[in-house]
């Protein structure tokens, strides 16, 4: 935001009249200005309408203020317009064709009159140098130059000039220099030489004794341009490769000027191009066009009904003359130092200020909605909620650090790093890759803190992403650290199973083969049900900690949570359709039940089956019959926990009836039935009745179960665990599991 | 002066009970009367002399030797050396013979052999046979054996005489003393006395009737037993230090956050969030801020260094929005009348301000609809205690038919009285390059005084109608890191995102 400062003298001046700090803080909005401050007689004012240069200069808060509380519009006579040129007096200012495709234009206005005291003169200075760093973007597009009118001999000439041959003595300096050499010695030309350095040929200004003027946009000449407290009569231009920031800089400079009390004199521009205002236009110059408003639109975005005549009379306030010739539209006449009304909104705000914002009464909306948080915030809120239940402190770093941080400390390459082209510092120049970094700086500045160390953040983190239309990808992300003088694999590995639990994911850890934030062989990838890296924990590497500066045993990890629960939702979506009714027949019509081998023995009719004699956990013991001879002795038979299908359909073996079936599982696609392994259960009580994961209650069907009906649920092992339709199958956390047969089926 | 003996330890009452004024108090005196360990002893001891109940009289040093395992059996076999003596009475021997016979170590058969023939009892005949030249045994030996067989397991080395005391000695080990018969060990015995202040709680003891036998912890057993019926509780010291638990917890700024989102969902705000790195195009052109103006340079960004640009823009958007740049389209507007720049439009930065996401969120919002995000956003400033690297910015929109600038200052109102607690509130107008009309909210804290809420408009149709909206859309941006700040009692802005874990440990909330 432009700020300016002004004697409080020349203010009170300008303004009309004195007034308290306190007058002052009340009445400056309305030219959206704030009292900054005011000090040994001066006072300090913040402008925050960056579109309205005109504002940026006490001069112009002043007439804004004076404008609101009178109601007067002021007058300007002096501006030309289309085909009323004011007279010029023969004071030219002659753009010589050279200029185009280096800076354009060069126009330009001249006054007298009025002694420039202390100030004045700061006053001055200050407004040339808002408009051209604030709206003439730091000189690029407007350069100004104040000069003594009376030692120019008119017309004044711009060129383009060979800046090697082209010499002059710059202000704030004795000798002679070349435009070139300028750019390289004079501090001027160091901070703005670049807006010209690479064309053939630089802006020069001279009048028509061959003095020199200035070198736009860099620096006036010692003698011309040399302004000083009692000189009365100035010239002054301003180039730029746009013509109407050009007029408006004038309009503006010319009507604050003329408020401070010089006469204003107009100059004629010859210029070097054709332009919508001819080849020659006199400045100051009106080139604004009227804008409109309509009295619907007015009613529409203020909420009010405003009549023509309040409108009206609320614009004059804003210093904006309008009239209207019927009760449907506004017309209005832009004042000569405003071009800031692109829409007709822009004349509505207006009528807002004038009318005064303390007239409109507050409203509630009163349409419904929903409320409702983002996915990814309920998400993150679950993943807290478990962590700080864990114990884990929850920490909230920033976004932006240094490369050592994010890269070298953690021993990783910089190529997938969102670096910033244009960091303030070293201190900030990547975009955090990962949450872990952050939780390492923790560390490193909290040696002092309590051990263990138990920190999480649930935030985000930015890395390249080839896919992207960005290339990059911002997720959000789970990162955890936990250390103290022993600290192991396991910690972490208790952390992830208890969270991925009661987030009720299914996950499988991957050994990590190599990762040099980790020890090698201690880090583990997190798979998704669809075995996607969803995350990765592990012991950190001690050369990770070495760089940190940390010397205490560390684990940690980091889950991508947006993988984690989006890729899983539409995973689990699809099973639950394809599940739903096997499931119910499996969970209402299966009963299996852990029971104890209590004897064995031969069938005396059937080489291959034994009878078996089970405890179940009921007052009767219970006889079986099992064709497993082939594949398993006595003896490594009884005593063992086994699963039982306790109500399967009774059947007779060769003269003994076996009330039940135990569990087995073989290789997928073995015809010939010759692999089988029992399922032991040595861990889980006898009577225990199985279910599968997250099962709900569930009353059992009281009928025998046929053999059909039993196969047609097909169990199988994966990755060693029994399950029914990819769902594991035990109690309370322990699972059905097979050692050799690990991706079969169950029979 | 008040003696509260309820604070007392069970084993310090029952000691005050049972000594008197006259008493030399000893830990063998309490050990023998109220069966305590040696532990306790000491315990109980050092608690009353610390309140001045008892006081150190006297201090002793003792030695003891104490019969060891290997001295037990020595004394049920003898002395080797004497059972040697006897043997050889038998006639000469080898020094390993009699090893075997004897079932000894070779290296003590060596020894006591050395000793017998010291004593010029039993010399190596030319056999090189051990052989006896006198039947007498030695003078040590036989003190040695009486001692054994006389003394008991424990010794005081008071109680022995000089050549008693060197024939000990002989048997005897500091450490390392399993292969030899005793142990010695050193032992201070301290003497105290009941001083008039132990006397005083003594009486109080007796006077409350506390046995010292009063339950301590209560036990699963007890319960399960019923046994807690048949005594009473021993009280605690409620102000006693106590131990400091590091429990696991939210992060307070992030809670302040948490509230301000629930306090805006509740008040019919749906959430929108969006990744970090942004293009100018949403950033700045979609928000009809011009490319090459001053009103960009309101604020600088961060440019992203690689991928430099982002692959396109979406349409319609893109064409859109350049023609509403460029002469206002259909929009009702003159446009800003220069040449929009497709190269500049994708270049990427970091997202330097929340209402790009209210531009993202007018593609797609529903109307009427009402949205906000808390986001995160990046500025080119220099950090200090005012300015972070990055910081949260709380925005959103409400898109309505009919909404205008009377429920923009309902809906700042609410803002106001809902989530600052203001007791006052003013309007001003304000600048946003994508708001027309503009307002700022201030507002009066009941702590922080006046201060500015934030700001908030009516977005321009320049945005709105470019982005394919053709009802009024009122945004609004509330400045909430103050009340952070406030809340949390701090006044660094750097401060809400410091990874010092003690600090975060220990902060509270006002």
């Amino acid at each position: 935001m432009p700020k300016i400062e002004v004697k409080e003298d020349l203010f009170y001046e300008l303004y009309g009249k004195k007034a308290s700090d306190d007058e002052l803080v009340d009445i400056f909005p309305v030219a959206k200005a704030e009292l900054d401050g005011h000090e040994d007689g001066t006072i300090k004012i913040e402008l925050n309408d960056t579109n309205r240069p005109d504002l940026w200069s006490a001069a112009g808060v002043a007439r804004a203020l004076k404008t609101y509380e009178t109601g007067k519009i002021p007058e300007y006579p002096f501006f030309s317009k289309k085909g009323d040129f004011k007279d010029h007096g023969g004071r030219r200012i002659v753009n010589d064709k050279s200029v185009v495709g280096i800076r354009d234009f060069s126009v330009g206005f001249a006054v007298r009159g009025k002694k420039v005291d202390d100030g004045l003169l700061r006053a001055l200075i200050q407004a040339q140098e808002k408009l051209c760093w604030n709206f003439g973007r730091k000189r690029k597009t407007i350069a100004m130059g104040i000069y003594r009118s009376d030692l120019i001999k008119f017309p004044v000439h711009y060129a383009a000039v060979d800046p090697d041959k082209t010499k002059f003595v710059p202000l704030g300096m004795t000798e002679e220099l070349s435009l070139r050499e300028i750019n390289e010695k004079h501090p001027k030309g160091r901070e703005y030489g670049y807006i010209v350095k690479d064309f053939p040929l630089f802006p020069y200004l001279y009048d028509d004794n061959g003095d020199t003027l200035s070198n736009p946009p860099i620096i006036n000449s010692a003698r011309i341009g040399a302004v000083e407290v009692g000189d009365s009569d100035f010239f002054i231009e301003v180039s730029g490769p746009i013509l109407d920031d050009l007029i408006l800089a004038i309009s503006i400079l010319s009507c604050d000027m003329y408020d401070m009390g010089w006469e204003i004199l107009p100059v004629k521009a010859e210029l070097a191009k054709d332009t919508e205002y001819g080849r020659e236009i006199v400045l100051p110059y009106y080139f604004q066009k009227p804008q409109r408003a309509k009295l619907s639109d007015v009613k529409k975005v203020l909420g009010e009904e405003l009549s023509a005549a309040e409108c009206i009379e609320s614009l004059k306030r804003m210093g904006v003359e309008a009239h209207s010739d019927n009760e449907r539209e506004i017309q209005i006449r832009v004042p000569e130092y405003r071009n800031d009304f692109l829409h007709p909104v822009d004349v509505i705000e207006d009528i807002m200020i004038g009318h005064g914002l303390g007239n409109f009464t507050p409203v509630m909306p009163s349409d419904f909605t929903v409320g409702r948080l983002s996915p990814e915030e309920e998400n993150g809120r679950k993943v807290k909620d478990i962590m700080v239940g864990l114990g884990f402190q929850e920490m909230m770093y920033n976004y932006l650090g240094s490369k050592k941080e994010y890269i070298d400390n953690m021993h990783i390459s910089p190529d997938d790093a969102v670096f910033i082209s244009n960091p303030m510092s070293e201190n900030y120049e990547v975009v955090r890759p990962s949450v872990l970094p952050s939780l390492l700086e923790s560390e490193s500045v909290s040696t002092g803190a309590t051990y263990p160390h138990n920190i999480f953040e649930v935030g985000k983190a930015t890395f390249k992403d080839a896919s992207a239309n960005s290339g990059t990808i911002t997720i959000n992300s789970l990162g955890f650290l936990s250390s103290d003088q022993v600290k192991t694999y396991n910690d972490a590995a208790s952390i992830i199973q208890t969270l991925m639990y009661f987030l009720k994911k299914v996950y499988s850890l991957e050994e990590v083969k190599e990762d040099p934030r980790f020890i090698p062989g201690r880090a583990a990838y997190i798979l998704n049900k669809s075995g996607e890296r969803v995350g990765i924990f592990g012991e950190t590497h001690p050369a990770v900690l070495t760089s940190w500066g940390s010397e205490m045993p560390t684990v940690m990890g980091e889950i991508n949570l947006d993988a984690l629960f989006k890729r899983e939702e539409i995973k689990e979506e699809k099973k639950s359709e394809r599940n739903e009714e096997i499931l119910k027949d499996w969970r209402e019509k299966v009963i299996l039940k852990v029971s104890k081998i209590k004897n064995i023995e031969r069938h005396p009719d059937g080489d291959k089956l034994y009878i078996l004699v089970l405890d179940t956990g009921e007052d009767e013991d219970r006889v079986i019959v099992s064709s497993i001879v082939p594949f398993y002795r006595e003896e490594e038979l009884l005593g063992h926990n086994i699963v039982l299908v306790s109500n399967l359909k009774p059947a007779n073996f060769r003269g003994v009836k076996s009330r039940g079936m135990l569990l087995a599982a073989q290789e997928e696609g073995d015809e010939t039935h010759s692999t089988c392994e029992v399922i032991f259960a040595d861990d889980i009580p006898v009577g225990t009745v199985l279910e599968y994961d997250g099962q709900e209650e569930t009353v059992k069907v009281d009928t025998y179960l046929k053999a059909e009906k039993f196969f047609s649920m097909p169990m199988k092992t994966i990755d060693g665990t029994v399950t029914i339709e990819g769902i594991p199958v035990g109690k309370d956390g322990r699972h059905l599991r097979v050692k050799k047969y690990v991706n079969g089926i169950v029979g | 002066m008040e003696i509260n003996v309820r604070n007392l330890h069970p084993l310090e009452i029952r000691l005050l009970r049972d000594v008197t004024l006259d008493d030399v108090i000893t830990r063998d005196k309490i050990i023998d009367d109220l069966g305590y360990n040696i532990g306790q002893c000491n315990q109980a001891f050092s608690w009353l002399e610390a309140k001045g109940f008892i006081e150190e009289t006297e201090r002793t040093k003792k030695t003891f030797y104490e019969l060891t395992d290997y001295g037990r059996a020595l004394r049920e076999k003898g002395l080797s050396v004497i059972r040697m003596v006897d043997i050889l009475k038998k006639g000469p021997l080898t020094l390993p013979e009699i090893a075997e016979k004897l079932s000894l170590e070779q290296s003590e058969v060596g020894s006591s052999f050395g000793s017998l023939t010291k004593n010029k009892i039993a010399k190596l005949n030319d056999e090189r046979k051990a052989e006896l030249i006198s039947d007498s045994i030695p003078e040590d030996a036989i003190l040695q054996k009486s001692i054994l067989e006389t003394k008991g397991d424990l010794i005081e080395e008071s109680t022995l005489t000089l050549s008693e005391k060197s024939a000990i000695q002989a048997l005897s080990k500091k450490r390392g003393a399993s292969s030899s018969p005793y142990k010695i060990s050193e032992r201070e015995d301290v003497f105290y006395r009941l001083t008039e202040l132990g006397n005083e709680a003594k009486k109080e003891i007796e006077k409350s009737r506390i046995t010292g036998e009063e339950f301590g912890l209560l036990t699963p057993e007890m319960l399960s037993s019923g046994s807690w019926k048949e005594g009473s509780f021993r009280p605690y010291g409620v102000n006693s230090p106590t131990q400091r638990l590091i429990p696991g917890r939210f992060n307070p700024y992030g809670d302040y956050i948490k509230w301000v989102k629930d306090k805006l969902t509740s008040l019919g705000f749906e959430e929108f969030d969006g990744p970090l790195v942004e293009n100018e195009f949403w950033n700045g052109d979609a928000l009809f801020m011009p490319q090459f103006h001053s009103a960009r340079d309101i604020h600088d960004v961060y440019y992203v260094k690689d991928p430099s640009h982002a692959k396109s823009i979406e349409e319609p958007w893109l064409s859109q929005v350049k023609k509403t740049h460029e002469n206002g389209w259909k929009t009702g507007s003159r446009g800003w009348g220069y040449k929009f720049d497709h190269e500049f439009t994708r270049r990427q930065i970091l997202r330097s301000q929340g209402t790009v996401l209210s531009a993202h969120q007018l593609t797609k919002a529903h109307i009427p609809g009402k949205y906000f995000g808390v986001v995160r956003c990046f500025r080119y400033d220099q950090v200090d205690a005012t300015h972070g690297a990055d910081f949260y910015q709380t925005e959103g929109i409400v898109l309505g038919e009919d909404v205008n600038l009377k429920n923009l200052l309902g809906l700042l109102k609410m803002f106001a009285e809902e989530i600052a607690g203001a007791e006052q509130v003013k309007y001003v107008p304000g600048y946003f390059p994508f708001t027309e009309p503009s307002i700022e909210v201030h507002i009066k804290h009941p702590v922080l005084g006046w201060f500015e809420l934030g700001g908030s408009g009516i977005f321009r149709p320049e945005v709105t109608k470019a982005l394919g909206v053709d009802v009024p859309v009122l945004a609004w941006g509330l400045g909430i890191d103050r009340m952070a700040l406030m809340h949390l009692g701090l006044n660094d802005l750097r401060e809400l995102f410091t990874p010092n874990i003690e600090s975060i440990r220990t902060r509270r909330v006002n």
